[in-house]
């Protein structure tokens, strides 16, 4: 049963495009006819604005009725949208019995200077404790004149569900009797400090990165955007985890349908809890079964500004300080940020690097198999002789060589990761010098074999994106499967195959080639080779209003001035 | 607008668009597959005359005409396919009858191409292995293509055309040291009746433009580009037939050229640069590989249009791989050996086979004429 549906799932993959379109007409619309709105990237959940995937402040309406959906949650959810009960001690009793009588819940009862029951409600560990008492308690219990307490930032409570969704976020509900209820923001929790990126290292640039916590992490990229038209929206996703998602772009700049489509596509996931963007990305990507990445994803500010400008959008999610920024496209995966830091000779010199180091991640151990077992012409005489020599001995068969030593290495590198800090560093030179000379030694690989694994290991370190480096480095499995059994023209197959995968995908509508396919030349200027910024007019127009397209004045090539006569 | 929108800011037009480039990438891979592998410019006659070069340059005349006839087919007909203005043309019946023969005739043509390349590979390099792995290999990609719809053949043309014309320029310009001019002169020695048979074969080679036209014209995103998409597509054609036929002929004269089957790959085996970059063809072959791909996709996807237009009911990943199907049993069938393979490029072969199809436009539009029938779009 489950290859079969594993079968069926790679024939959707093939047809399940067809499938949709059929609704257009059996062949898509024939060209010129206006075709009904492609499907948007399948979540799963119900569509709707009930969904669970709510968009604030659309509280009141929950899974109230939903037939379908996980069994026993509908009688549950109804209880959550009750409203509060206007007796203090009754809207306690509420509160605790949602909790479960949790001893993190904790409701401090008082009574204000007016005689009036109360109770302040919180969550220890989420709030600050001194703030509760300075600025809510004290006022109230000793200040007749008071009604309510300091404040910078209230929100009323009308419900169950907008009382857990306060206490969980770090908010105090004040219960008051013969009043609304209402949450005050006293969050203090642990967190880490911003601090310079481990997984994205700046040579030449700004070192920040962002963190677990979402509003610092908004609070980095306003610092870089100091603009009305930085745009947040709230998108809370996990059934259990009630996670705050932001959606940020510039109003007027991205257009209105990139941000309906991300919108749309977050709203629609029904998950117990979202863990990280990636979880994101895989649910709300264009071709799930595609192994490359649907989205760019980066823990800088700087880099999220810069793309914001262009017309992305950015998601984030509380909790992880990885965000993910759509579309995503090739080009963008193999750029980094350190690209505007340096001189674009050097910056496009090194975008080079990088696409040549993906093709020798993914092509270097699959053209060693295949011209090793299939195409002895293509090597010159000398070097022929040198690597007859040195496979004399080893009793495997280069595509069982290949395959040993790949797994070798990506043992050793998940080892690694998996490894206190201390062992990994010993690990790493254990593993090179120790496992792979002992190899040698033994005859069971060519040097040869150690040094093509050794440059395309670390070719795929040089691509900035994890992701796609991890993609990489998967596909050369089957490309050298592929090598050792048909040579070039099986390695040109698979090429063609992963060309053509790439060729159909879209990240959010936006085709993952471009701008080289299809060819923008607008596009180039920035693409493999960084023009210089003063060339730079153009945002991506795949992603901008058409107004917007030019993002500075031309003709701002530096030019000493004109001498005065 | 819905998403996918995004870059064609025209409502009403479908995603499945291509660019004048691509056209024109789609008509020279079109051209380049068979170009580099089987010579047509020298291998339509035996012995191929010496000025075949000048055979390649006057040989565009038919190509381009059908080609601009197709063009215009589609401009008259526009928001159609070939097979929907067939119908328009021709009424339901008559045009079922047209619609059927045309997709049997796709189907036989993209047997003979997959057939072609796959004994192509069988012959030079991969001597043991059973030609229908080719085939099939090549099934599988035409079919991923042709599963994508027009855009992404245009985008696979796109990415493959200009490998294939940049692996082609290397490969002559590499042949420049081999090249003896002797063989070459003196001009029109053999007379113009003798390059007017030379000629044949590049003609019907360009000539493929008028199917290619007819299938992808009709999903052009401006129209009104598709002279210029296809006389680039066809200039550039005529450029390597033209030069391919001279470089071939400076090297090895026309005696050795009757007697090659392939003398493209064995001009690509004499490339030596600095005594180190030897063996080359592999490289032009890795590069042309991609141009089959989308030569037989665009086969695949007119076949599959073509069932689907008279089967409306029929889900288009089924048919496609029934077609698929289809043609690999029949390329198992068809032309059996190679020296078949190699007769089929002699000029009243060539004219045999595939001329009707290419004739296809003429016959569109003289019957659209005469019936006085115009689209609706």
């Amino acid at each position: 049963m489950r290859g079969r549906s594993v079968i069926r799932g790679l024939l959707r993959a093939v047809f399940g495009g067809r499938r949709r379109r059929r609704k257009q007409g059996r062949d898509g619309p024939g060209p010129g006819r206006r075709p009904a709105a492609l499907p948007r990237a399948r979540a799963g959940g119900p569509e709707g604005p009930s969904g669970p995937g709510q968009h604030e402040p659309d509280r009141t309406e929950g899974l109230t009725g939903r037939a379908e959906g996980l069994t026993g949650r509908t009688e549950d959810a109804t209880n959550r949208a009750e409203r509060l009960s206007g007796s203090a001690e009754r809207a306690v009793k509420q509160i605790q019995e949602a909790f479960g009588h949790s001893v993190e819940l904790v409701a401090r009862t008082f009574r204000t200077a007016r005689g009036r029951a109360a109770a302040a409600v919180y969550i220890n560990g989420l709030v600050s404790t001194p703030s509760i008492a300075h600025y809510i308690i004290a006022p109230l219990s000793t200040d007749r004149d008071a009604d309510e307490p300091v404040a910078a930032e209230k929100e009323p409570v009308r419900t169950l569900r907008e009382a857990i969704q306060a206490l969980t976020s770090g908010k105090c509900v004040l219960l008051l009797e013969g009043s609304p209820a209402a949450a005050f923001d006293v969050r203090s929790w642990a967190m880490r400090s911003v601090d310079q990126s481990e997984v994205e290292p700046s040579e030449t640039g700004p070192v920040e990165s962002f963190v677990e916590d979402l509003s610092t992490n908004i609070v980095l990229i306003r610092r870089r955007l100091r603009t009305e038209n930085l745009q947040t929206e709230r998108i809370i996703i996990g059934r259990e985890s009630r996670t705050d998602v932001r959606i940020v772009y510039l109003r007027g700049i991205v257009r209105d349908a990139l941000v309906e489509e991300v919108r749309s596509r977050l709203k629609k996931i029904d998950v117990d809890t979202p863990f990280d963007v990636h979880f994101l990305e895989e649910m709300t990507t264009d071709t799930p079964w595609s192994p490359f990445p649907g989205a760019m994803t980066t823990v800088r500010p700087d880099r999220v500004a810069a793309m914001l400008t262009e017309g992305h959008v950015a998601v984030l999610i509380d909790g992880t300080p990885m965000v993910m920024i759509v579309p995503g496209t090739l080009a963008a995966l193999l750029q980094a940020a350190d690209d505007y830091y340096s001189n674009y000779y050097v910056a496009s010199f090194t975008r080079v690097i990088r696409w040549i180091a993906g093709l020798i991640g993914l092509m270097a151990s699959p053209l060693y198999v295949a011209v090793i077992s299939y195409h002895h012409e293509l090597i010159p005489s000398r070097l022929l002789f040198t690597i007859a020599a040195a496979r004399e001995g080893v009793p495997f068969p280069p595509i069982i060589e290949a395959l040993l030593m790949e797994l070798a290495f990506e043992l050793l590198r998940e080892a690694g990761l998996r490894v206190p800090r201390q062992i990994g560093q010993a690990l790493s030179i254990v593993g090179v010098l120790a496992i792979g000379d002992a190899a040698v030694r033994a005859g069971l690989v060519s040097p040869l074999m150690i040094v093509i694994v050794g440059i395309s290991a670390i070719s795929t370190f040089a691509i900035p994106s994890a992701a796609l480096a991890d993609t990489v480095r998967l596909l050369r499995f089957p490309i050298i499967l592929l090598a050792g059994v048909l040579g070039l023209f099986a390695v040109t197959f698979g090429l063609l195959l992963i060309m053509g995968l790439l060729i159909a995908s879209r990240s959010y509508g936006v085709p993952y080639l471009t701008p080289f396919l299809p060819v923008s030349s607008r596009g180039l200027r920035d693409a493999m080779l960084r023009m210089p910024m003063w060339l730079q007019w153009y945002r991506p127009w795949q992603m901008v209003n058409p107004g917007r397209r030019r993002q500075q004045a031309p003709g701002q090539m530096p030019r000493p001035e004109p001498e005065e006569e | 607008m819905p998403l996918t929108h995004l870059g064609t800011d025209r409502p009403g037009r479908v995603p499945y668009e291509i660019s004048w480039w691509q056209l024109c990438m789609i008509v020279v891979s079109a051209h380049a597959s068979v170009v580099v592998s089987y010579a047509p410019m020298v291998s339509s006659r035996i012995p191929p005359v010496r000025d075949a070069w000048l055979a390649s340059l006057v040989a565009w005349v038919p190509g381009l005409v059908l080609a601009l006839i197709a063009w215009w087919l589609a401009k008259r007909f526009e928001g159609q396919n070939v097979f929907e203005f067939a119908f328009s043309i021709f009424g339901r019946s008559l045009g079922a009858v047209i619609n059927a023969g045309l997709v049997v005739y796709l189907l036989y043509w993209a047997a003979v191409v997959t057939r072609e390349f796959s004994l192509f590979m069988a012959s030079i390099v991969y001597l043991r292995t059973p030609e229908v792995v080719f085939s099939v290999v090549f099934l599988i990609l035409a079919f991923v293509g042709a599963s994508q719809q027009i855009e992404f053949i245009g985008r696979t043309a796109e990415l493959a055309g200009p490998l294939t014309i940049g692996g082609f320029a290397l490969l002559l310009l590499a042949n420049v040291p081999n090249m003896d001019f002797g063989m070459v002169r003196p001009m029109l020695a053999e007379g113009w009746r003798a390059v007017a048979e030379q000629a044949v074969g590049p003609a019907v080679v360009i000539g493929d433009t008028a199917w290619v036209a007819l299938l992808a014209a009709p999903y052009l995103n401006n129209l009104a580009h598709g002279p210029k998409a296809l006389g680039l597509g066809i200039g550039i054609t005529v450029f390597f037939l033209s030069a391919g036929a001279l470089v071939l002929m400076a090297v090895f004269g026309p005696e050795l050229l009757a007697i090659l089957a392939f003398p493209a790959l064995s001009a690509t085996r004499l490339v030596s640069i600095g005594e180190s970059l030897e063996r080359l063809e592999w490289l032009m072959l890795m590069l042309w590989i991609g141009a089959i791909g989308v030569k037989i996709s665009l086969l695949l996807f007119g076949a599959r249009l073509g069932v689907t237009s008279l089967f409306p009911g029929a889900r288009p990943g089924a048919v496609l791989l029934a077609v698929a199907v289809v043609v690999l049993v029949w390329s198992s069938v068809v032309l059996p050996t190679m020296p078949a393979v190699l007769d089929l490029f002699l000029a009243e072969n060539l004219v045999r086979f595939i001329v009707p199809l290419q004739l296809v436009p003429l016959v569109f539009a003289a019957a659209a004429l005469a019936r006085g029938v115009k689209g609706s779009g």
